[in-house]
């Protein structure tokens, strides 16, 4: 799997951080990725409203109906539709796939990587990097005392540390 | 699992398959009509994410990647995508009609169960029934029962619900 690039959207659907570390994508104009993260962060939104019927738990009687399914019982109870975790998580294109991780802040990493199916080691091996990508987030940017929140992420250790972990060298 | 399937033609819904379908809710807090608009919901989801698709690659970096020399396949497709409860399958035609797949998120790849739903059943029974519009008028069904008929019983056979 290539990682392709990087966007960090603030909780407002803003973006805060853009990298490319593999050449495979068009290059966009600076406005174009504002656009393209304010969509990803819309159709984030719009993802969870449109769960089907039986999967929300929010009914009781659904809950029940699932327990009693068979396919369901080597499944985790979904979760609450309207949590923030049920937004989307991947994306599949014949040529790239997105990931997607949402901090409980609302922060969206975002990871653009080479298709190669979404194997299910695949999504959890990008699910991994995504996890490693806001520990970084928070030891570098985070604790950096002259980083505004909600504001463009200009700290050169993260900038270092995330291609460290996302280029090989 | 297979929740339900969605037919949309150039532009905006014509289909819901209704016995496989339960209705899809949205509901929350923001608006309560949203119920009723899931089928556009889905619409703009997948129609945002397909220009987001074709947006990022250029033939010249898809020809890299694919060894076929057929113009109208170097272009990105949206294949699907997923959230924790649920995964959109995607199919597009070349006449722009969308055929739409929900499932369960563990199940893999449906776009050929999707392209045969087209060529052996809308084709046959839709495009080649001469009393069926041409073009659906908003809000219109496809009306067909052959149709509705052998997309249920195709569904419900195979192996994943």
């Amino acid at each position: 799997m290539t990682i392709y690039s990087l966007y960090i959207l603030n909780k407002a659907g803003g973006l805060i951080y853009q990298q490319d570390y593999n050449p495979g994508l068009l290059k966009l104009s600076a406005n174009d990725y504002l656009v393209l993260a304010g969509t990803i962060h819309g159709v984030h939104a719009i993802a969870s409203k449109i769960t089907p019927f039986s999967l929300r738990d929010d009914s009781a009687a659904a809950g029940q109906s699932l327990l009693n399914t068979n396919s369901f019982l080597n499944h985790p109870l979904p979760v609450n539709y309207t949590s923030n975790k049920t937004g989307l998580n991947f994306i599949q294109t014949d040529f790239f796939n997105i990931y997607l991780f949402q901090s409980l802040t609302g922060i969206k990493f975002i990871l653009v990587t080479s298709p190669n199916g979404v194997l299910s080691n695949n999504l959890t091996n990008a699910e991994l990097i995504l996890r490693k990508i806001y520990i970084i987030f928070s030891d570098y940017v985070m604790k950096n005392p002259f980083y505004n929140l909600e504001m463009p992420i200009r700290c050169e250790l993260f900038d270092l540390k995330t291609t460290q972990l996302l280029k090989p060298v | 699992m297979i929740y339900s399937l969605w037919i949309f033609d150039r532009h905006c819904i014509i289909q819901q398959d209704p016995k496989a379908a339960r209705p899809l809710v949205g509901g929350g807090t923001v608006n309560l009509n949203n119920d009723i608009d899931s089928a556009k919901l889905l619409f703009g989801a997948l129609f945002s994410l397909r220009n987001i698709a074709s947006k990022l690659t250029s033939n010249v970096n898809i020809i890299d990647n694919t060894s076929s020399d057929l113009d109208f396949q170097k272009q990105n497709y949206l294949r699907s995508f997923a959230t924790q409860n649920y995964r959109a399958h995607y199919f597009e035609t070349l006449s722009g009609l969308k055929f739409v797949l929900l499932t369960d998120p563990s199940i893999q790849d449906m776009q050929k169960h999707l392209h045969e739903i087209y060529t052996n059943f809308y084709v046959e029974y839709v495009a080649k029934n001469a009393l069926s519009p041409v073009d659906f008028k908003p809000g219109e069904l496809i009306g067909s029962e052959k149709f509705i008929n052998s997309v249920d019983s195709y569904i419900l056979s195979l192996s994943v619900t």
